[in-house]
C-alpha cells in the first residue's frame, strides 16, 4: 500500500510549494488558497485508502504518525490563515507538514522504530501538533513583541500592530489550554492519572500561567506599549526553558518526559 | 469605581502567603486531605462564598474587588507561586520543610488554590448574569476552568490506588495499597497468560577496557538491525544475514526455537579486505551466554537487552455480583471491572518476556466525571477564543 506514497506524497508536496510560493507574493491569494486545499485533499485521501487497506486507522507506526502530523499541520495552518491572515502561520505549517512528508519518503519505515508502549496512543498526534502549533505561535508573538519594540523606536507603532499581537497571543493560548488538555487525557490512558505533577507538565502550566497573566493584564489595562512587548518576549523565555532547558533542571531527573539515556 | 488596584491586590495575596506560612510553622502539620462528603460540602460552600461576594458588590463597592482584573492576577500569582517550587525543587516527601519538598501537601498551595477559586468563582457568576455570545464563551472558560481545578484538587482525596499482582495460573481477589496494606476487592482476576511483544534488539559498539558505548557524534553508536541492513565500521562492512526474534545457540550458530528462555540473535556477515566471515551475537538471555563479537582489539559488537513493543495481560474476570468473562489488559487500554479502571504497569522485568508475572494498577476517581466536563467546556472556550480573539474593546 505505502508504494502509492509516492503519488499523492508528490502532489501534496508540489502544490504545498506552490502555496508558500504564491502566499509570498501578495496578489496572487487565489492560487495559494487553491493549492493549499489541494496538496491537503491529496493527502487525505491517501490516509483514507491506506486505513482501509490496513483495516485499521493508520495510528501505529511512527510513519504514519507523520502522515497525521502533516494533514492536521496543513489544515490548522489554513483555518488560522483564512480567519487571521497570518500567512506565516500557512508557510510555517505547510512547511513543517512538508518536511514531515519528505521524511516520510526519505525514510519510510514500515516497520514501527522503538516506541515505548505508553507512547503509542491516539492521543500522540494532536498533543503534539497542538503544541506545535501554539508554540509557533507564541514564537511569533514574541517576534511580533521585537518588532513592536522597533517601531516604537522609529516612532511609527500603530495600534492594530498591537491588537494584533494580542490577537496572535490569544490563539496561541487556546493551542497551548488544548495541549495541555490532550496531555492530560493521554496521561490518564497511559498512566491512570491525568496530572501528577511531571517536571515536564509543572512548566508546562507556568508556561500557561504567563500567558493567561498576560492575556488579563492587557484588559483594559494603562501598560504601556513598551512593557508589553517586553513581557511577551519574557514569556517566550518562560516557553523555551519548558520546551528545551528542562532536561537540566535537577527537578526533572525522573520526568517520563525527558526521552534521553 | 474599583476599591483596589494592583498594589493592594498583591498586598493581599502576598497576606495570605504569609499566613499560610504561619499556620505551617505553628501547627507544624501538612494541609489535611479531605474526601467525601467533607470535599463536596466545601466545593458547594466555595460556590456559595463566591455568591454572596458577588452580592454584597451590589450594596458595597469594596466587594467589586473580588472579580476585579487585578484581584484575578493576584489570584493566579497565588496558585502558579507554589507551582514554580515545584518546578525548580525535586519534591520528596519529608517531615521538615515540606512546604518545599511536598509542596502539594503544604498550606500554602492549599490556601493559594482556595483563594484562586475564589476570585474565579466571583469572576464566573459576575459575568453569567448577563446572556450574550461574548458571555457564553467567557462562561466556558472561566466556569470550565474552575470546575476542573475544585474537583481535581478537593476530589483528590477520593481518589484509591491499589496493585494487583498477578501470577500466571492464579487467581487473585485482593489489592495492595501502598505497599503494604491488603484491600479484599469485589471480584477476583485469574491470569491465563503473560505476553511481550518486543523489539528488535539494537546491536551497540562497546569499548572493551571500559564496557562503554562508544559515542559518535555525542551519540550512542546504537543500530536498530532488520534483514539486509548493511553498516560500516572502522574498516570493516557488515550485512545482516537473519534475524532471529526468538532463538537458542545449536553449535556455533543460532537456530529459531520457541522455549523459555530463547533470545534474539543475528546472523552478520563481515567483510575487510576482500574476506567474509559469518558472526553470531545475541541478545543477553535468562538461559544463555551472551553471544558477542570481538571486532578489533578496542571494540565489542554486541545486542542489547530488548525493549518491550507492548505488552499485556489475558486475564479472567469473576465479579462477585455473578459475572465471569475473559478480557485482557494492555498499556494504554485500559478496562473498567466493577467500578476500577484498570491499568496494564508492569511485569517481572528481570525475567523479561518470559516474566510469569503481572503488575496491574486500580484505580477509582469518582470525580474524574467532573473534571473531564471541565476539560470539555475548556475545550468548547478554547474554540470560541481561538475563533473570535481579542476585541477592539478590551484595549
Ligand atoms: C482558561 C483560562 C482563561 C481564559 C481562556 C480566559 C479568557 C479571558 C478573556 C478572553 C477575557 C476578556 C474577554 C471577555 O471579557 O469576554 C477574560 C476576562 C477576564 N478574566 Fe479570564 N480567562 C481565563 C481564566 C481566568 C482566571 C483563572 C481568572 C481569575 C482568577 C480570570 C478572570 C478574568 C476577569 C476578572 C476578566 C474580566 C472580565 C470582566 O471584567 O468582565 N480569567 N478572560
Amino acid at each position: 500500500m505505502w508504494y502509492n506514497f509516492e503519488i499523492f506524497a508528490i502532489i501534496s508536496l508540489v502544490t504545498w510549494i506552490l502555496a508558500i510560493g504564491a502566499s509570498l507574493s501578495d496578489k496572487t491569494g487565489k492560487i495559494a488558497n487553491l493549492t493549499a486545499i489541494l496538496g491537503t485533499l491529496s493527502l487525505a485521501v491517501f490516509i483514507i485508502l491506506l486505513w482501509a487497506n490496513l483495516q485499521r486507522p493508520p495510528l501505529r507506526t511512527l510513519g504514519e504518525t507523520r502522515l497525521w502530523y502533516s494533514f492536521f499541520l496543513a489544515i490548522s495552518g489554513y483555518v488560522i490563515f483564512k480567519r487571521w491572515k497570518i500567512k506565516l502561520m500557512l508557510i510555517y505549517s505547510l512547511g513543517m507538514a512538508i518536511l514531515f512528508l519528505l521524511l516520510n519518503y526519505l525514510n519510510p519505515d514500515i516497520h514501527s522504530k522503538t516506541l515505548m508502549p505508553a507512547l503509542q496512543s491516539i492521543w500522540f498526534v494532536p498533543h503534539v501538533i497542538v503544541y506545535m502549533i501554539a508554540y509557533a505561535l507564541l514564537g511569533l508573538s514574541a517576534l511580533f513583541g521585537l518588532q513592536g519594540l522597533y517601531a516604537i523606536r522609529k516612532g511609527n507603532l500603530k495600534e492594530d500592530f498591537v491588537l494584533k499581537t494580542d490577537n496572535i497571543v490569544y490563539i496561541g493560548f487556546g493551542f497551548l489550554t488544548l495541549g495541555l488538555i490532550f496531555g492530560a487525557l493521554w496521561a490518564k490512558e497511559a498512566w491512570g492519572h491525568y496530572w501528577t505533577w511531571d517536571p515536564k507538565e509543572t512548566w508546562a502550566f507556568l508556561t500557561w500561567a504567563v500567558y493567561l497573566i498576560y492575556i488579563h493584564f492587557r484588559i483594559k489595562s494603562n501598560l504601556s506599549h513598551k512593557s508589553v512587548f517586553l513581557i511577551l518576549m519574557l514569556a517566550f523565555v518562560v516557553l523555551l526553558i519548558c520546551w528545551f532547558g528542562i532536561n537540566y533542571l535537577p527537578a526533572a531527573q525522573n520526568s517520563v518526559h525527558v526521552y534521553s539515556s | 469605581m474599583l476599591p483596589w488596584k494592583y498594589p493592594e491586590s498583591f498586598l493581599i495575596a502576598f497576606a495570605l502567603f504569609l499566613a499560610s506560612l504561619g499556620i505551617e510553622f505553628i501547627t507544624g502539620t501538612t494541609a489535611p486531605k479531605i474526601s467525601w462528603p467533607a470535599n463536596f460540602v466545601s466545593i458547594a460552600l466555595l460556590a456559595n462564598l463566591s455568591l454572596l461576594l458577588y452580592l454584597l458588590s451590589k450594596k458595597r463597592a469594596v466587594f467589586k474587588w473580588f472579580y476585579s482584573v487585578p484581584a484575578s492576577i493576584a489570584g493566579i500569582t497565588s496558585f502558579v507561586v507554589p507551582s514554580l517550587l515545584l518546578a525548580l525543587i525535586p519534591q520528596k516527601p519529608s517531615d521538615s520543610l515540606f512546604f518545599l519538598y511536598d509542596v502539594t501537601s503544604s498550606w500554602t498551595y492549599t490556601i493559594g488554590v482556595v483563594f484562586f477559586l475564589i476570585i474565579l468563582g466571583t469572576v464566573t457568576i459576575k459575568r453569567i448574569t448577563k446572556l450574550s455570545k461574548r458571555n457564553v464563551g467567557f462562561f466556558l472558560n472561566h466556569f470550565g476552568l474552575w470546575l476542573c481545578i475544585a474537583s481535581a484538587h478537593l476530589g483528590a482525596g477520593d481518589i484509591q490506588k491499589l496493585n494487583m499482582y498477578l501470577e500466571e495460573g492464579k487467581t487473585t481477589w485482593y489489592g495492595i495499597e501502598n505497599g503494604n496494606r491488603t484491600e479484599e476487592l469485589n471480584f477476583a482476576i485469574k491470569l491465563r497468560d503473560f505476553s511481550i511483544e518486543e523489539y528488535p534488539a539494537k546491536i551497540a559498539f562497546v569499548e572493551s577496557s571500559t564496557g562503554e558505548i562508544i559515542n559518535q557524534n555525542n551519540k550512542p553508536l546504537m543500530i536498530d538491525p532488520h534483514e539486509g541492513l548493511q553498516f560500516n565500521y572502522k574498516d570493516f562492512d557488515f550485512k545482516i544475514d537473519k534475524l532471529l526474534m526468538s532463538s537458542a545457540p545449536v553449535m556455533n550458530r543460532f537456530e529459531p526455537v520457541l522455549g523459555m528462555g530463547a533470545t534474539q540473535s543475528l546472523k552478520i556477515l563481515k567483510s575487510y579486505n576482500e574476506k567474509v566471515d559469518t558472526i553470531w551475537i545475541s541478545s543477553p538471555s535468562i538461559l544463555y551466554r551472551q553471544e558477542m563479537h570481538q571486532i578489533d582489539s578496542s571494540t565489542i559488537m554486541l545486542m542489547t537487552k530488548p525493549e518491550a513493543k507492548r505488552f499485556l495481560s489475558e486475564i479472567t474476570v469473576y465479579e462477585k455480583a455473578g459475572a465471569v468473562y475473559d478480557t485482557i489488559n494492555e498499556v494504554n487500554k485500559p478496562i473498567k471491572i466493577a467500578g476500577w479502571k484498570i491499568y496494564q504497569t508492569s511485569y517481572d522485568e528481570t525475567m523479561g518476556r518470559w516474566s510469569t508475572k503481572s503488575i496491574l494498577e486500580l484505580v477509582k476517581d469518582p470525580w474524574l466525571p467532573s473534571v473531564y466536563w471541565g476539560f470539555f467546556l475548556l475545550i468548547a472556550g478554547t474554540f470560541y477564543l481561538i475563533w473570535t480573539g481579542k476585541r477592539k474593546e478590551d484595549m
